[in-house]
């Protein structure tokens, strides 16, 4: 009997607690099966698929990028050190700083190839696919409706671009499924241990922007297309040439979401009409047909449903803006600064600085399949991509001529994970978690571990989704929890600070040997002479050694050289 | 075709303006500033001798700009349980009215004292805002716009703040004060106008670690300190000698990379430092208030951080904000969202509210800060004049009330009014735009005042076919 009892309370219990969620129940009563789509892996690559090797286009960049120079009489700057590079492109390719040994062995390596060796390896390891999905999809959200994209849907997008990325899908693939994808799909369950555990699913991006034909519109449009047309929404665009009537035909693709009522605001649901593609512009009696921005008409019959349509022109190799668009977004995001700038603002009164060489990273792309690898690595193989960040002549302050490299400022993520490299946590429980990997789902809800908390507050702190990066200020908030914050004081404590503990404990080091540790560590460089008689110095007349050594790595996280990308 | 009312407010409107981002420049400016700060910053001031012109800048009392202090209800108050109360129909409730300090003018009993201040209090009983969702309410009521496409709109505290703060400063010029910001987690953020102008947050009401662990009320001491301002077991020695080492690590990078990014986050550097030193100045310490004081204001969250907002702005803080989401026996963090059983809830938070604020008045009052210092009340919405099935009232955002006190303000008035059930609003219908430009031009503000925008079009403070409240102005 109480055995009994205990069973039909222990029951209710849970299915209070998890039954009921363990599924997300689907809105529509459409036709698609509710289940997560499996993403199918592409046919591999031909290998001489392109024109140009990678090589042979970083040579083209190089090429355009000189005859700039020339002809505005810049001298550049010289070519980054080892060690500058190496962070740079580990910041790039994976989102971190080096560890000590990874800087180490690229810096002791003494084959004249392994520039080039380094950026194939990175390309190809998880750490790309992390960061460069956790990047797209961060991107790609960003101009939904900011206050309500939730990090589920983020994550959820994430998940799914990094499955894309693992396969080595083509860029055009992964957007043309994105544009078409069902809006019924299944992109996240809830676990019975109440986590969200996504899938994945492109539909992320239909809800971000809460299917809503206007939003949509004006998202797909300036990710994939490099067009800004959300002010044709109410009237024709003021620069470039776009009609209002133009937008409205956009949005058409997109009007098949139902529109509901309630407290007398609109809203859009995940049911669709399929097959709609005629849409009324608000305050007005005009109705529009769906049409290409290009003017064309969209071939009715080829198609089962009016998205599908869309997300074929859009990418089609002979799509005049989505390749130029692509290439210019990949620039923006290694260089600091578009070809065209802002990346996603291409119109005639704003026109790229170097027009060739924006034609040729677009046919190369094309020529590729749309290839990101190859893209990325052509741009981290050139010249231009690699110059230092120092500035040798006042001729390179043009920072659209790309003389000297730009420093950025790191973002949250990439300055959070660059501090765990510093300090040497355990990084499968400091990092920042990756969705698919860790059962982080949903707004502030992180596992309970000594990192999440200090990782959460940090995080918020220097989150900053408005600026680029090469404008992005600091704050006085940021700064005094870079000095003093929980973070960095784990960070530089010795009995938190696993780094501390190796450099100080390890019998054969000298201090010289402890200090170029942190240097590595933090700065990935070895330290100078002035450096190293500097820290001597203040450890010698510093009574209590410990302290002393806190210190030091203290003042190099500190340090503007740290705390940037550069 | 009819031109939608829209465009006239749309950021993406033509501008005669012509002003574009130039990206061309950035290096050639920044050269300049570097030079600039070179001479007087990090890399080359001694220590005594920023200390030194720190307290120049202590001592120097400014003819000084006004300030602002935002109450904000999370949740959305019930107007007719406060400020308009409805005596005479079933919606009205079990609150009864009293008379106030004007003639004429009537609150709900719920808020004693308040009736008692009710000169320095400009009612405003007819905000139509359409937004009757927390999130997009609370962005809307911060920012004045409503998310649209990539703009990201700065909240009031900021863009106030930016146009109110005296340089140079010693605190943040804009503080939130237990905040709640799980209905909108940008509407307190500086948007466009980037970090430098966001909010120093103090004692944030997590709604995660409410759920997971119960909060104690009675930790408001700690969560009002301000967080990071020393290092752990950091003597200050220590610290100037790691200031030190640092400032000279940091000069040959600096040097050799006059970039933006770079300069900018000397300055910060240079304002954290600065904050650091002058923690002796102990704006965040309320233990130097009496004890009579405190009580008056009430000993819990809110009432305290009435308190500190008054030192802050005592001490040249432009901006506070304080936010009212608990009482005893409301669920903390949700405030006045009182779906059900409203009237118990709404009186523990009004006694919560009434003590603190008029202690708040009077306190600015009597140390002559009230001419200067704008004193907003408002939620992201009303609630139902209807009661529900569950003695609750749900969203409402066509007729309720926001009140203004201070900054030279004619007190005593009444703007607007609404149906004797509360179900229309009557007379003057107040936008959030003409709200907010009334808010703007109360502390000396322009609200057609541009901004650039992260898009690189200017915005102005507040959407141009504002009408602001012309009869409350001084």
């Amino acid at each position: 009997m109480r055995s009994t009892v205990a069973a039909v309370v222990g029951f209710g219990v849970w299915f209070l607690a998890y039954g009921w969620g363990v599924w997300i129940p689907a809105q529509e009563t459409n036709t698609e099966a509710s289940k997560p789509k499996t993403i199918q892996a592409a046919k591999p690559q031909d290998e001489a698929c392109c024109s140009l090797s990678a090589a042979e286009l970083a040579a083209v960049i190089d090429k355009w990028i000189e005859k700039r120079w020339q002809e505005e009489m810049v001298k550049p700057t010289e070519l980054a050190d080892d060690s500058e590079f190496v962070r740079r492109l580990y910041l790039d390719l994976v989102g971190r700083i080096p560890s000590v040994a990874e800087a180490r062995s690229f810096l002791d390596n003494t084959s004249p190839n392994k520039r080039t060796d380094l950026i194939r390896q990175l390309l190809r390891s998880p750490g790309f696919l992390n960061h460069w999905s956790g990047l797209l999809a961060e991107t790609w959200l960003s101009n939904g409706d900011n206050a309500s994209v939730a990090s589920s849907q983020r994550a959820s997008l994430q998940v799914w671009i990094r499955e894309h990325l693992r396969l080595g899908s083509g860029y055009d693939k992964i957007v043309a499924e994105l544009v078409s994808a069902s809006s019924s799909q299944q992109n996240f369950v809830r676990r019975p241990d109440g986590f969200y555990r996504s899938f994945g699913s492109p539909v992320a991006f239909l809800q971000a922007n809460g299917f809503n034909p206007r939003n949509l519109a004006a998202s797909v449009s300036r990710q994939f297309l490099g067009i800004q047309l959300d002010c044709a929404e109410c009237h024709n665009h003021p620069f470039a040439n776009w009609k209002r009537e133009q937008f409205w035909q956009l949005a058409a693709f997109f009007a098949g979401f139902r529109q509901e009522r309630a407290d007398g605001q609109v809203y859009y649901t995940n049911v669709e009409n399929p097959k709609e593609r005629k849409i009324q512009i608000p305050d007005t009696n005009i109705t529009v047909t769906a049409r290409f921005l290009d003017g064309s008409e969209p071939n009715w019959e080829s198609a089962e449903r009016t998205r599908e349509l869309l997300a074929r022109w859009i990418t089609s190799p002979t799509n005049p803006y989505f390749a130029k668009a692509t290439v210019n977004r990949i620039w923006y995001q290694l260089m600091g600064y578009g070809l065209t700038d802002p990346p996603d603002d291409m119109h005639e009164d704003n026109p790229p600085s170097h027009p060739e060489l924006l034609e040729a990273l677009a046919r190369a792309f094309v020529e590729s399949r749309f290839d990101l690898r190859y893209l990325i690595e052509a741009v981290c193989l050139s010249r231009t991509y690699q110059l230092s960040s120092r500035r040798t002549d006042p001729s390179q302050d043009n920072a659209r001529l790309f003389a000297r490299r730009v420093v950025r400022r790191m973002t949250a993520t990439q300055l959070w994970d660059s501090l765990v490299e510093a300090a040497y946590w355990n990084p499968s429980e400091a990092r920042v978690p990756q969705f698919f990997d860790a059962n982080v789902f949903g707004a502030g809800v992180t596992p309970n571990n000594f990192y999440a908390q200090r990782r959460q507050a940090f995080l918020e702190r220097f989150r900053d989704a408005a600026s680029r990066p090469v404008e992005a200020e600091t704050s006085v908030l940021q700064v005094l929890a870079l000095m003093n914050g929980e973070a960095a004081n784990t960070a530089v404590r010795l009995e938190s600070s696993p780094m501390l503990q190796m450099v100080l404990n390890y019998p054969l080091w000298d201090d010289r040997q402890r200090l170029e540790i942190l240097f590595l560590a933090t700065l990935t460089r070895r330290p100078q002479l002035h450096e190293q008689t500097r820290f001597l110095r203040h450890l010698e007349q510093s009574a209590q050694r410990e302290a002393a050594w806190a210190d030091v790595l203290w003042v190099l996280l500190n340090s503007p050289e740290f705390i940037s990308h550069h | 075709m009819r031109q939608p009312e829209r465009s006239g407010s749309c950021p993406y409107a033509p501008t005669t303006s012509g002003i574009r981002r130039s990206s061309e420049t950035a290096f050639q400016l920044s050269r300049r500033q570097w030079l600039q700060w070179s001479t007087a910053g990090l890399v080359s001031a001694s220590v005594s001798g920023w200390f030194g012109a720190l307290a120049q800048a202590l001592s120097r009392e400014p003819n000084r700009k006004k300030a602002c202090i935002l109450l904000w209800m999370a949740g959305g108050p019930s107007q007719i349980d406060t400020f308009d109360p409805k005596p005479d129909h079933p919606n009205g409730g079990q609150f009864k009215p009293i008379a106030t300090a004007v003639p004429g003018i009537q609150i709900s009993e719920t808020l004693p004292k308040m009736a008692t201040h009710l000169r320095d209090l400009v009612l405003v009983r007819s905000m139509q805002t359409r937004e009757a969702d927390h999130g997009r309410g609370t962005l809307l009521m911060h920012t004045g716009r409503l998310p649209s496409g990539p703009v990201q709109y700065p909240s009031l505290g900021s863009f106030l703040s930016k146009e109110l703060a005296e340089e140079p400063r010693d605190l943040p010029s804009y503080v939130a004060i237990a905040p709640y910001r799980v209905f909108s987690p940008t509407a307190l953020s500086p948007g466009y106008l980037g970090p430098r102008y966001a909010p120093l947050l103090i004692g944030e009401t997590n709604f995660f670690a409410a759920v997971a662990a119960k909060p104690n009320p009675d930790n408001y001491e700690d969560a009002l300190r301000l967080p990071d301002l020393e290092a752990r077991d950091v003597s200050p020695e220590r610290s100037e000698r790691r200031l030190r080492l640092l400032s000279e690590q940091g000069e040959e990078f600096t040097r050799d990379r006059p970039d933006p990014v770079v300069l900018q986050q000397q300055e910060a550097y240079l304002r954290a430092v600065r904050l650091m030193r002058t923690r002796a100045s102990g704006a965040f310490n309320l233990e130097e208030e009496k004890p009579e004081l405190r009580d008056a204001y009430g000993r819990n969250l809110f009432g305290q951080g009435c308190l500190l907002a008054r030192r802050l702005i005592e001490r040249g803080v432009a901006f506070v904000e304080v936010t009212l989401s608990q009482a005893p026996g409301v669920m903390a963090g949700l405030g006045w969202d009182t779906h059900a059983n409203n009237f118990p809830q709404v009186r523990s938070l009004c006694q919560v509210l009434d003590a603190a604020w008029s202690t708040l008045l009077q306190d600015l009052g009597a140390r002559g800060l009230l001419e200067n210092t704008l004193v907003i009340w408002m939620g992201e919405f009303g609630r139902t004049p209807r009661i529900n099935n569950t003695a609750g009232r749900d969203h409402w955002a066509n007729g309720w009330t926001a009140v203004l006190a201070g900054a030279g303000l004619r007190g005593g008035q009444v703007v607007g009014s609404t149906s004797r059930d509360g179900m229309e609003i009557k007379e003057r219908p107040v936008s959030v735009a003409d709200f907010l430009a009334t808010v703007c031009l109360a502390l000396g503000v322009d609200p057609t005042k541009q901004n650039l925008s992260n898009i690189g079009r200017p915005i102005p403070l507040v959407e141009r076919n504002a009408q602001p409240l012309r009869e409350v102005l001084p």
